[in-house]
């Protein structure tokens, strides 16, 4: 049997060879993904701030939109972030492969855009009966502003959600990583111009 | 068509209860209102750090199902496991330097913007954009994974459940969190 050789005996250069061998290169991209797309999602995020308090005037006109708002914003990220941890969870398995289970992304888009466009009615509804009872301001209009805005944002998110998803893991990358980050800055950014998207409509 | 009802019969439920979460993280960010448009970096600072902890939630959630289905991880003595130990490690370094990196480049924004930020409250801000941030995501980590294993028990997809459960769990936490910070410190 092979003794071990004490530490002290090896050189510098050996020590860091061992040293580096203790990290696995698969946990130092899983870093280096993360790092990356959490910078540019939180320069996201501190960019959206500063445009949220330019249109801040506008949505403070329409009573309920201030309830809708944040319930809103984190209906999509959970509705596209789902949808991109099943599809990521269907890659993993080999279940997307060509030709095999072709109904796997069909249901899970439809119900993503079922979801959506139904979880925006209750939120309207929500935000409505909250307007109503807390502010006693009447504003019918918050329920056809959360559902064409629910509309709206599922149409541009879903398509870019499963698309992203797909491209990371063929292209050898961690869906789950990097899809997060991805869905909630652009998640925030497409529900802020779909909200005001429905008030120019309403 | 099975796999249709199936998501949305498993989502609908939780998916509705997180929305419902995120609007009442609303109302307390409504009592700190006035304080928020004084401190402008704060207000730069609250949307970037309500995505941040919504990320890491996602990112746990995510990877600890994949972990389940994969097999990688067992419920047994699951606190010793390298992977989740791993998993825990890389967020709460990225959210660290996250945190400091959205404190400053709030401040600077906010000092552009004509705001007299000093060293003072730029040190204020920071603590509260660290503090936030490990708090959330060390309750996350034990709420996804002690959720995960619950869910993935009852034959459940736990993304389903706990992406919705975490993201909105984070948005509530952060707002509540930073209307408690700046209460305490401003």
């Amino acid at each position: 049997m092979k003794k071990r050789e004490p530490f002290i005996y090896r050189t510098e250069e050996e020590i860091l060879a061992l040293l580096k061998q203790k990290v696995p290169r698969r946990t130092v991209r899983e870093f280096d993904e993360i790092l990356f797309i959490e910078f540019i999602s939180v320069t996201g995020g501190v960019l959206a701030g500063a445009l949220l308090a330019q249109f801040l005037d506008k949505i403070a006109l329409i009573p309920g939109l201030l309830i809708l708002l944040p319930g809103f914003l984190a209906m999509r990220g959970n509705i596209s972030g789902s949808l991109a941890g099943r599809l990521s969870v269907a890659l993993h398995l080999g279940l997307l492969n060509k030709g095999k289970h072709p109904g796997i992304l069909h249901s899970n888009t439809v119900a993503a855009f079922t979801l959506g466009v139904f979880t925006s009615l209750i939120l309207g509804l929500v935000a409505y009966a909250g307007t109503w009872l807390f502010f006693h301001a009447n504003s019918p209009q918050i329920i056809l502003i959360a559902l064409i805005a629910g509309i709206v944002s599922n149409i541009i998110l879903i398509p870019l959600t499963t698309r992203a998803t797909i491209w990371l893991f063929r292209h050898g990358h961690e869906p789950d990583n990097i899809m997060g980050p991805y869905i909630t800055t652009l998640g925030d950014v497409v529900s802020i111009l779909s909200l005001i998207i429905a008030i120019l409509v309403v | 068509m099975r796999l249709f009802w199936k998501i949305i019969t498993e989502s609908v439920g939780m998916l509705l209860l997180a929305s419902l979460l995120s609007t009442l993280g609303g109302f307390g960010i409504e009592s700190i209102k006035q304080n928020l448009f004084i401190l402008l970096p704060l207000l730069i600072l609250m949307p970037a750090l309500n995505d941040m902890t919504g990320d890491y939630g996602s990112i746990i959630a995510s990877r600890f199902t994949t972990m389940l289905f994969l097999k990688h991880i067992k419920e047994k003595q699951w606190w010793r496991s390298h992977l989740l130990h791993r998993l825990l490690g890389e967020v709460l370094i990225i959210g660290t330097l996250s945190a400091i990196y959205i404190a400053v480049f709030a401040s600077i924004i906010a000092r552009f913007n004509g705001f007299a930020m000093s060293w003072d409250i730029f040190q204020r801000v920071l603590l509260i954009a660290l503090f936030t941030t490990w708090l959330l995501v060390l309750v996350l980590f034990v709420v996804c994974v002690l959720g995960g294993f619950y869910v993935y028990k009852k034959k459940h997809d736990p993304d389903n459940y706990l992406i919705p459960l975490s993201t909105s769990l984070a948005d509530l936490g952060s707002m509540l969190v930073l209307t408690l910070l700046v209460r305490v410190l401003f």
